[in-house]
């Protein structure tokens, strides 16, 4: 098997890590992996061959290539956003980042889950990772979440100008009579930059759709 | 409000200047978060002719305020009524916390209405539609609270 | 018509039609257990109180017992801490996959609830094909051995599954009795089964070849899948211990005694529920198979009905009367029982064998009889996809996984796709069980 057939029969993996782990977080997990057995040319083929389908793995790959790595979360601006809140509603999945919060957060703020996803999703194993901690909000039921002291917080895949990209299910959820039930809505950049490609998967929103943007220290044009 | 860090933005566009307002409001919601919750369903949801009305009119009762300059009364006496957040009903009744931090105050409405039925109806319009609307009316009725009790207080003269 | 020959005909009826309407198959017994009673009150052979209190109640407590058992340890994430670490001792290749879990499901399903444990494996496998990448071939020679394995595990114990609780509550056999025969030829028959497997299999890549990306890609994948997922031990712990205090008492307490393994069971499942009572309420309340025991009482109704008519001891006597000797008489009994529990499935033939069963031990020795039963059931059981409840579930969840094989083809588990594998367990299996026979008939002369 060719290094560009073995890559490309790594697209399935991908999408179930997506799924349950998030797209910047499988793709740093990817392309750590890829590139400790394959090197440089495997990290490469990484991009070209499967970034066109999952935009964030050609953002992570191509840093990666130009010698970014990946940093440790920094929760502590959403943590402080957060403080004095009763329920947060996540909206999306982000391994690294909703395991930095949840330790983050005092145990009396309960976390929410909103177990919408267009990719395959066994939420049970999901939550398993945080039993007792993080609850499953189902689409129809968010609304019980809402609160004088409830936020929703959302994960964002870069900004260019005053348009951010986020997953589709934030779209769902905030609608005109949403935003006034939530004392917040807060974007939190996992990926610091857009994709150079497509942004499949995503869709792009107006900034001041969040009343929060927290994004990383070093954000890409 | 949580402070501003250099590295989190906040988006929504500020075409009202709302530092007057959040400090007529410090006296009846205490906490910042909650000040800018509000002021954020009041000025930066719903349509824009909403918004620009309503900040107009809050701004010009925070103005009397500040002319009238006399100390407030201890307004946390006021009886109101909360002010639930709009929720679909199956939902509301489950929903914990599903007040907004601001409620309508009721002494000056039953002062002016002065009658039971009046008022339970003046109530209903004042927290009907949506939440930026019952909020906007929430908070200048409390400007208008706040107005009342300095009059009063210049009214009685320096306190001995 | 005779009783005999339309409650006969109720069983069989019943029995075929819920093989063939799966997803109906609670309406159906339910309608095959209710018409028997009406027969039976009918033509005076008992009403419908006399029926049920024949129903043997115990085998229904231990299952449900055992049930939550396996549910308490699922709270305490047992399986899928188990799972993980089977996932990397098998470092994702086909070989390792089939061994590991192979020997994984067999032991889990000797002590606890094989459904339990398979909801709960299978999708760390399935995991691991989706990454990896995956042959049909290779699916479903995993996923048929993980669900032969269950079967042999079930066998392998007197509690592991319904037709060796059945023999343990009937007193047919005691617990030790059951262990020191059916753990050694369900063992000898798993060691065959899964060479097969591994070796119908390619083997991994060359020596000295560059390691694989995918293999290497799903176990780091799994891992992060499954990253803070820890064994609550403070729970486990407890647990575990109430479960070997109800192991010990199954074997030190004799079968004929006035605590019966029914009994440990009930009360060593209350204790370990007792251990986090909001818990163990919530497991009581919503975890009950409710599906199951009503599957089982109807049927229980049935062979009840048709063990009053007569007719299983008429079929006993019937297969003692061949002209054979009682070698081939049971050699014959235990080929038509792996049949028929291929076609009618493992519970419902075992309810019914296990009546002519006890007329074949009044000639033969009695374990040999029993045991060499067991087995045969349990290879009816792996005939079929159909014939075990293991093997509907991993149909399902492999449906679920929407697995594709490298040329964009989906990936089946379903009936055709279990033959081969099927048939190949079920004749290792049933020369286990006749093996079995003859070397204990020989023995006991």
């Amino acid at each position: 098997m060719t290094l560009g057939e073995e890559i490309a029969s790594l697209r399935d993996a991908f999408e179930q890590g997506a799924g349950e782990l998030g797209f910047a977080d499988t793709a740093w997990l990817f392309v750590e992996r890829v590139a400790e057995l394959r090197g440089e040319p495997g990290v490469v083929a990484l991009r070209d061959l499967l970034g066109q389908t999952f935009p964030t793995l050609h953002f992570v790959a191509s840093r990666y290539l130009s010698g970014g790595r990946r940093e440790p979360v920094d929760v502590s601006e959403v943590a402080e956003l957060l403080r004095g809140t009763r329920r947060v509603l996540i909206v999306g999945l982000e391994a690294a980042h909703l395991d930095a919060l949840v330790l983050a957060l005092p145990r009396e703020t309960r976390i929410g889950l909103l177990t919408y996803r267009l990719l395959p999703v066994d939420w049970d194993r999901v939550l398993s990772n945080h039993p007792g901690r993080v609850e499953a909000v189902d689409l129809t039921v968010f609304q019980t979440w809402a609160g004088a002291r409830s936020a929703i917080l959302t994960f964002t895949y870069g900004r260019r100008a005053e348009r951010v990209y986020v997953l589709p299910a934030f779209a769902r959820i905030s609608g005109a009579d949403v935003r006034t039930q939530f004392r917040d809505l807060i974007g939190w950049d996992v990926l610091g930059g857009v994709p150079a490609v497509y942004p499949r998967w995503l869709i792009e929103l107006p900034a001041s759709e969040l009343t929060r943007l927290v994004e990383p220290a070093h954000m890409e044009p | 409000m949580p402070p501003h860090h250099p590295k989190h933005r906040r988006h929504r566009a500020e075409h009202f200047p709302s530092s007057e307002l959040d400090r007529a409001l410090a006296s009846v919601v205490p906490d910042p978060s909650d000040r800018a919750f509000i002021l954020r369903c009041v000025l930066e949801e719903g349509p824009a002719h909403h918004r620009g009305a309503s900040f107009a009119i809050l701004r010009a009762l925070s103005l009397a305020i500040e002319r009238l300059g006399a100390p407030s009364k201890d307004l946390s006496a006021i009886p109101t009524t909360p002010l639930a957040i709009r929720l679909p009903p199956h939902l509301a009744q489950t929903a914990e916390d599903n007040v907004y931090p601001i409620g309508l105050p009721m002494r000056a409405l039953r002062e002016a209405l002065g009658d039971a039925e009046l008022e339970a109806a003046a109530v209903d319009a004042l927290c009907d539609g949506p939440a930026h609307h019952a909020l906007a009316n929430a908070m200048m009725l409390w400007l208008v609270e706040a107005i009342l009790s300095r009059v009063e207080t210049s009214d009685e003269g320096p306190a001995e | 018509m005779t009783a005999p020959a339309l409650l006969i005909g109720i069983l069989v009826l019943t029995l075929a039609l819920q093989a063939w309407l799966a997803r109906r198959r609670l309406l159906v017994v339910l309608t095959g257990a209710g018409t028997s009673v009406l027969v039976c009150a009918l033509y005076g052979l008992g009403d419908s109180r006399a029926l049920l209190a024949d129903v043997p109640w115990d085998v229904l407590v231990l299952l449900v017992s055992l049930g939550l058992l396996s549910e308490i340890f699922v709270e305490a994430r047992l399986f899928a801490v188990l799972a993980v670490r089977a996932a990397h001792a098998s470092r994702a290749s086909a070989r390792g996959m089939i061994l590991i879990f192979g020997v994984g499901m067999y032991v889990v399903s000797a002590l606890m609830n094989n459904l339990t444990a398979l909801l709960l494996v299978l999708p760390v496998v399935l995991v691991l094909f989706r990454v990896v990448g995956v042959t049909q071939r290779q699916a479903a020679w995993t996923l048929g051995t993980l669900v032969v394995a269950c079967n042999l595990g079930g066998a392998a114990t007197p509690i592991g599954d319904f037709p060796a609780i059945l023999l343990l509550s009937r007193g047919s056999m005691g617990f030790v009795d059951y262990l020191s025969r059916a753990l050694p030829a369900t063992a000898a028959a798993l060691v065959v089964v899964i060479s097969i497997a591994v070796l119908s299999q390619r083997s991994g890549g060359r020596p000295g070849a560059a390691k694989p990306l995918g293999p290497s890609l799903s176990l780091s994948l799994v891992r992060e899948l499954y990253r803070n997922v820890r064994l609550d031990r403070r729970l486990a712990g407890p647990v575990a211990g109430a479960f070997a205090a109800m192991m010990v008492a199954w074997v030190l307490l004799p079968a004929s005694g006035a605590v019966g393994p029914e009994l440990v069971a009930w009360l060593g499942v209350v204790l370990a529920l007792a251990v986090r009572p909001a818990l163990g309420e919530r497991l009581i309340r919503q975890r009950i198979d409710v599906e199951a025991v009503l599957f089982l009482l109807a049927l229980f109704v049935m062979v009840v009905a048709v063990r009053r008519s007569g007719v299983f001891g008429d079929i006993g006597r019937a297969l003692i009367a061949l002209p054979l000797s009682p070698a081939a008489q049971l050699v014959l009994f235990l080929l038509l029982a792996g049949l028929l529990t291929g076609v009618f499935s493992a519970g419902p033939a075992m309810a019914a064998l296990l009546e002519v069963a006890a007329i074949l031990a009044q000639e033969l020795p009695p374990n040999v009889v029993y045991v060499s039963l067991a087995l045969a059931v349990c290879a009816g059981s792996s005939l079929f996809l159909t014939a075990a409840t293991a093997g509907p579930l991993a149909q399902s969840l492999t449906e679920r996984a929407a697995l594709r094989d490298r040329d964009g083809e989906p990936i089946l588990f379903g009936f055709r796709q279990f033959v081969p594998v099927g048939l190949v367990c079920f004749a290792v299996i049933e020369v286990t069980a006749i093996g079995y026979a003859l070397l204990g008939i020989a023995t006991s002369e």
